[in-house]
């Protein structure tokens, strides 16, 4: 048996067993908090408001997963722990589309010829196809151009987003500002829902899949590509995942910020660095933190005395402080 | 070559002369505004030979193009000052209009603040006055006030229900105490249920079914939205209101402009609370 | 009949842009059991040349096979299973410990999302014994020295269980010690175990020393090739790198190379 040095554990094998036990547990986690969380409300209990928080909670664990997995997928690609879904240009594409469709159209005349969502879900989509567009070259793309084209194109979005609002009345600045912070509607249309969620739950089969691969991005490219990894195609696969799986979360939610960053970088700290294991956990820990932050706005605004609560403003007061504690605690830990 | 520049620079200074034409005769006090609610109420006056500036979302019913001075958010001090206005009427802190001032210190800057519908009547009385009609002021204040005091006597005595209206349906944003919103429905003979809330807000699904409205109404644009609203506003069945059918969708946009268009407003609003004689919803 | 060739290389033209060929025709034959060194001076290819060989650059002139089989033909998992490669600086992004990074070289023998079971668990931990890293199984590299992140690495891959090692100048960063062991190590590999191995050098001396086989190369061109009593002397090592040097004798095989 090899010895182990003081402070440090056996390392524990991924294998078949381990990660199922893992799925097993959070899945069973995330089903009890969904359950529970469908019976706390404001609105007395009946079968529709609990259909209706039911499909609000699974509109907040798709995207919770979905934003998670992503971002989790993100930073292993580009070896950068400051990546996130949003580096890719999705957010303020989608931002754009929901502006052009919106206000733009209404000063022609064409207002409200498709929903929201569908105006996230296109720009989003579109501005993730410039990037790729911008950063590919014969097929290849290099981390650091990668991030810098989405640097460019976000700061672009960013000023034509601006130039829009010029342009719009207060209310729509308002409901626009409202959008941007993230937040549940409780108007999603079900079908789209069930495709965004299909989506990321192929997303998120893919990037378990592509776990091991990921694990070796980390010996380098030339190293990786020696042990088998097929690096330029494992590039552009999780460029264009992570991309769907981003846009299907802005589409039904808006840019919901610090889930795509803080939580693979949480579950890292819990679990280690292995992306199969990863895979599972941001999945589900994102889908249960997003349910647990949702519930807050739904019935935190009474308190306030205000309406409702975008949850992307819970996300972020909520995890900050918590991260913060993990990072304080491990640092404890680990040898000087 | 040359018959296409010069094409182009007739092009562009043309329409500017013509806009010059009806900014430059406008009769003393030249006013400049810089809220739609207010553009709204200098035509309502009758007042609108005086305008000559307006901002990127007012509404202009005579077809005359008049300069854009600013938005919501910013002042061109330029475009104002080349208009040579005499007064701005502002609802925006008139600490953005410092510059302006600096430049020229002749120009007067009132602020009018439009909230309610008391701040409705007595601006009209303000705006009149300052354009030196005081009487047609009063007499819009006088028409405003029968007006909804017209519709308080039709619904008095009346049971009061409960009332929602939505802005908007994606956002289910409604206006809480010290709204125009909420006075229309106190007038119009309703209970608002946004009113334990203060000034604009936002409603959850849960929460519209928590407060139990009687009666909804939200604005929508017209089209392929109003369908969508009507569908999700429809889908919350444990509410009265969509029980009882008596769901509204109204798509004028002003309904949320404070203008004296209100009364009348108003009065719909009375006759979508008080039916006479049966409900049914219906669109404006 | 010759010994068994496992990797011959013939012709080899490559360039990264146009104009500026980095090879120019490089031949190399690295045979079983075998320790080949290839020596030269900064900017002379020996890198281009190494990747080429792993199947990562395309060379635009010249062929390169594998026990006799054109190397394009293999597919990325079976190529894996054959060459194996140790790059210059041991480096993992992540906080993987040894046993997991060596664990990873299995990927090319494991199914659906690399799962790893008994029998890659003995492998790797042999090959983790071999280099002697096998008590610092649950460390990370950033807790262990040059040598012993290097020796990981080499662990790492063995554990490919390849029949051809491609190490890129392993020993720059090591100590005098670490050095040997690595060198010492590279031996046993060929000799002991059959493979095929093949160092990018910058350590004259430690090559002649070691080596079965040496190739000078400069400016992309092979300059000698062969064994190191032919290859080791003063007019080869001076076109080589420019510089003239002296050759000076010990009582052993082969004299120290010094530079004047």
């Amino acid at each position: 048996m090899d010895t182990n040095a003081p402070g440090h554990e056996p390392t524990a094998v991924v294998n078949f067993r381990s990660l199922a036990v893992d799925l097993g547990i959070l899945a069973a986690l995330a089903a009890g908090v969904a359950i529970g969380c469908s019976f706390i409300g404001i609105a007395r209990f009946g079968w529709t408001v609990w259909a209706m928080r039911l499909v609000r909670l699974a509109t907040a664990a798709t995207v919770g997963a979905a934003l998670a997995t992503a971002g989790m997928a993100l930073q292993a690609m580009l070896r950068n722990p400051l990546a996130e879904p949003y580096i890719l240009g999705v957010s303020t594409g989608a931002g754009v589309g929901v502006l052009v469709g919106g206000v733009l159209a209404g000063a022609i005349g064409l207002a409200g010829w498709a929903s929201e969502p569908i105006l996230a879900l296109v720009g989003a989509l579109a501005t993730c196809l410039v990037v790729y567009g911008i950063a590919q070259r014969h097929g290849h793309l290099d981390p650091y151009v990668l991030l810098l084209s989405g640097v460019i194109v976000n700061v672009f979005n960013g000023a034509l987003m601006l130039a829009i609002l010029l342009v719009a009345n207060p209310n729509d600045i308002l409901n626009f500002v409202g959008w941007g912070m993230g937040q549940i509607r409780d108007t999603t249309d079900v079908s789209l829902l069930v495709v965004c969620a299909a989506a990321a739950v192929a997303g998120w089969g893919v990037l378990l899949v592509r776990g091991a691969a990921f694990n070796a991005l980390g010996l380098g490219d030339d190293v990786a590509a020696s042990i088998g990894v097929h690096v330029r195609r494992l590039r552009v696969e999780t460029f264009a995942v992570a991309a769907v799986m981003t846009a299907a979360a802005v589409a039904l939610a808006g840019p919901i910020g610090f889930v795509g960053l803080i939580v693979p970088h949480a579950c890292r700290l819990l679990v280690g660095p292995d992306h199969r294991r990863l895979a599972v956990w941001c999945g589900l820990v994102g889908a249960i933190f997003l349910m647990l932050a949702d519930t807050l706005c739904r019935t935190a605004g009474e308190w306030v005395a205000v309406g409702s609560v975008p949850v992307g403003v819970i996300t972020a007061l909520a995890g900050g402080p918590f991260f913060i504690f993990l990072l304080r605690r491990r640092s404890r830990e680990a040898p000087l | 070559m040359k018959r296409f520049l010069t094409a182009i620079v007739l092009l562009t200074v043309l329409p500017s002369c013509h806009e010059q034409a009806a900014v430059r005769n406008a009769p003393s006090p030249r006013i400049v505004s810089f809220s739609p609610a207010i553009t709204a109420m200098i035509f309502e006056l009758g007042l609108s030979d005086h305008l000559v500036g307006v901002t990127t979302q007012d509404v202009q019913p005579d077809g005359v193009r008049r300069p854009v001075v600013g938005d919501a958010f910013s002042v061109n001090d330029e475009a104002v000052l080349s208009v040579r206005p005499d007064v701005l009427l502002v609802q925006m802190n008139v600490d953005r209009f410092a510059a302006v001032r600096r430049l020229d210190p002749n120009i007067r800057i009132e602020r009018i603040t439009i909230e309610t519908l008391d701040d409705i009547a007595a601006a009209l009385e303000q705006i009149a006055a300052l354009a030196g009609q005081r009487q047609k002021g009063l007499d819009a204040r006088k028409t405003f006030q029968d007006a909804l005091e017209k519709v308080r006597q039709r619904v008095a005595g009346k049971p009061r229900p409960a009332v929602l209206f939505l802005t908007d349906y994606q956002s289910l944003g409604t206006g809480g105490r010290d709204t125009f919103v909420d006075q229309m429905i106190q007038v119009a003979g309703g209970i608002n249920v946004a009113e334990k809330y203060s000034g604009w807000t936002t409603m959850t699904a849960e929460g519209i079914m928590a407060a139990a409205p009687e009666v909804l109404i939200c604005q929508v644009a017209a089209g392929a939205e109003a369908q969508r609203a009507k569908k999700f506003l429809e889908g919350l069945k444990d509410v009265p209101a969509v029980r009882d059918g008596r769901v509204y969708l109204v798509t004028d946009r002003r309904w949320t402009i404070p203008c004296a268009a209100m009364a009348s407003f108003t009065a719909d609003l009375a006759d979508m609370i008080h039916p006479a004689g049966g409900g049914g919803s219906h669109g404006h | 009949m010759s010994d068994p060739h496992i990797l011959a290389a013939k012709d080899l033209v490559f360039a990264y842009e146009l104009d500026r060929p980095v090879l120019r025709g490089v031949s190399l034959t690295a045979a079983a059991g075998k320790l080949l060194c290839v020596l030269g001076p900064n900017g002379s290819g020996k890198t281009t040349l190494l990747r080429c060989l792993l199947g990562q650059l395309r060379p635009v002139g010249g062929e390169i096979r594998l026990d006799d089989k054109p190397l394009g033909r293999y597919s990325r998992r079976g190529l894996a299973r054959l060459m194996a490669y140790v790059p210059q600086t041991p480096q993992s992004a992540f906080a993987f410990t040894v046993q997991e990074l060596v664990l990873m070289s299995r990927l090319s023998h494991t199914g659906l999302l690399g799962l790893v079971g008994q029998h890659d668990l003995a492998v790797a931990h042999q090959a983790m014994r071999m280099t002697g890293v096998a008590e610092l199984a649950d460390r990370t590299l950033e807790e262990l020295s040059g040598g012993e992140a290097q020796c990981a690495m080499v662990a790492r891959a063995l554990a490919q269980q390849p029949s051809v090692m491609m190490l890129d100048e392993p020993t720059s960063h090591l100590d005098l010690r670490n050095q040997l062991v690595v060198n010492r190590m590279m031996q046993r590999l060929a000799h002991e175990w059959g493979m095929a191995v093949v160092c990018i050098s910058h350590d004259v001396n430690l090559a002649a020393r070691f080596a079965d086989e040496l190739m000078l190369m400069r400016a992309g061109e092979v300059v000698a090739a062969g064994e190191a009593s032919a290859v080791i002397r003063e007019d080869l090592l001076e076109q080589t790198y420019d510089v003239k040097v002296e050759l000076i004798p010990t009582g052993e095989a082969m004299p120290v190379v010094r530079a004047k």
